[in-house]
């Protein structure tokens, strides 16, 4: 259960308070892979930050008893002169995994990012599409109740979307996500809840067809 | 995933990014640590080049090498926390995407690995200093020397926070904050002894915190060190301590912006 409860937020700017969301409330019911979709800056990937805590709200209140990822895939965090596997290792500190358990962890990021020696080089040296499997892999090592996806299923090669995407199936029974996305195939396929993001209000459809058909209204 | 308390929660963060902080700091350059070393080195080198060869005399009643050291050492590690401390937020802030990790972790952290480079840069230079040239080096009160380095490190702590900030709204102001550091340091005493200053200019420079903490810990190394009068560290102490909690309050005001990416 994610709840928003009365949640304002704005941002300051050059032509005064821009405001994103007003006095926001709802409700994310248990058990749904929820699809956010709306067009370019209506406030989908804001909505992401205050779900991973990246960013407060003005006013108001978020609840939720569930442990939410990072943004999946982000690899802004990672250190360009530290190796894959020591960036790998920093984020494992953060979250109280040791010893074994980071053994665990750091040896399911290296098999499931498939760069090979790579891994062992420094970050500043990978293509963009390395880093994503790296940051990708990192994401699912870690057993959250819920992960953010804001379209880091976009990069990557073919191999690699597939691989993502049955990571995710894999583990539908224990977690949820939340994605960020402008393909509908990919609604369609990973979703079973849609929340419509337009002007500030959210629209909510546990009816996916109907979810994208209002999206395509709004176009 | 296992909940934890927020001081668990803390404790990984700050060791997880100190040790992100120190091989980043040792490998920024090609052979980071010798340039660790060298820094000071090359201020006393130079120093006692100039005061022995081109003045042709040499300090009154002290080691000149080691008598630089005991300042240069120090001043370097404040004017590096106090630096360091003002960059912190700002190249961390990707960091902050995860949400364990906050401004302050960053901030301690650093501090921490500023503290430690320092520490053994002296020790390395003193052992050095002792070992092969026969310098004593002996530090004649220990205790309160130990004393003198927690003000000056919560000092220049206070002062990097608040420049951090002021530094964060204002990023223009960050280039005067560095340029600061020049006079301070030709302020501070740490290439001459206090009492060499006129009566009629030391109680201007008695404004400068740095040139109290810099005679403090001479004052602890050096058996019967001369007493400068208006020379104390009641000043910077008081104003460590002011500054602290200025830090502490503008940190407390301004800690959802520090974050916003």
């Amino acid at each position: 259960m994610i709840e928003f409860k009365n949640v304002t937020k704005s941002y300051r700017t050059n032509i005064g308070r821009q405001y994103v969301f007003r006095d926001l409330s709802f409700r994310i019911p248990d058990g749904r892979n929820v699809a956010l979709i709306g067009r370019n800056g209506a406030g989908k990937s804001t909505l992401m930050r205050l779900l991973g805590g990246l960013d407060t709200a003005d006013s108001g209140k978020i609840i939720s008893d569930r442990s939410i990822s990072w943004p999946v895939g982000l690899s802004g965090g990672f250190q360009g002169s530290l190796t894959g596997r020591q960036n790998v290792k920093f984020i494992c500190r953060v979250y109280g995994a040791e010893d074994e358990q980071m053994r665990k962890k750091v040896a399911y990021v290296e098999d499931f990012a498939e760069i090979g020696k790579y891994f062992d080089q420094p970050v500043k040296t990978y293509s963009t599409g390395m880093r994503a499997r790296v940051a990708f892999g990192l994401s699912l090592a870690f057993d959250f109740d819920c992960y953010l996806v804001d379209e880091a299923m976009s990069v990557g090669d073919a191999h690699f979307k597939a691989k993502a995407a049955a990571a995710f199936q894999e583990r539908v029974d224990r977690a949820n996500i939340i994605l960020v996305t402008h393909g509908m195939n990919q609604v369609r396929k990973m979703c079973n809840f849609v929340m419509l993001v337009d002007h500030g209000h959210i629209e909510m459809f546990e009816d996916v067809e109907a979810g994208i058909a209002a999206y395509m209204k709004l176009m | 995933m296992q909940p934890r308390s927020s001081f668990a929660i803390t404790k990984a963060v700050i060791f997880a990014l100190t040790l992100r902080e120190i091989r980043g700091r040792l490998n920024a350059r090609r052979l980071g640590t010798f340039w660790i070393l060298f820094e000071p080195i090359a201020h006393v080198v130079g120093i006692v080049a100039f005061i022995t060869i081109i003045r042709g005399r040499s300090a009154p009643g002290y080691d000149v090498p080691v008598f630089l050291l005991t300042g240069v050492v120090p001043f370097l590690m404040m004017k590096n926390v106090c630096l360091k401390l003002m960059e912190a937020v700002a190249s961390n802030k990707s960091l902050f995407s995860y949400r364990q990790i906050k401004p302050f972790d960053a901030i301690v952290a650093r501090t921490i690995v500023e503290c430690t480079i320092s520490a053994c840069v002296y020790i390395i230079l003193m052992g050095g200093l002792g070992f092969f040239f026969g310098y004593d080096i002996a530090i004649s009160k220990p205790l309160e020397w130990l004393g003198i380095l927690v003000v000056a490190v919560m000092f220049s702590f206070s002062m990097g926070v608040v420049f951090c900030i002021i530094g964060e709204a204002v990023p223009e102001l960050k280039t005067f904050f560095r340029l600061l550091f020049l006079p301070l340091y030709f302020m501070a005493g740490v290439l001459y002894p206090v009492w060499v200053m006129p009566q009629t200019i030391l109680p201007w420079l008695t404004w400068n915190p740095f040139l109290h903490i810099i005679d403090g810990l001479r004052r602890a190394v050096f058996d019967h060190y001369p007493e400068t009068p208006g020379v104390n560290m009641y000043y910077p102490t008081a104003v460590a301590v002011v500054l602290l909690f200025v830090a502490a309050g503008l940190y407390r005001a301004q800690r959802l912006r520090l974050v916003a990416i």
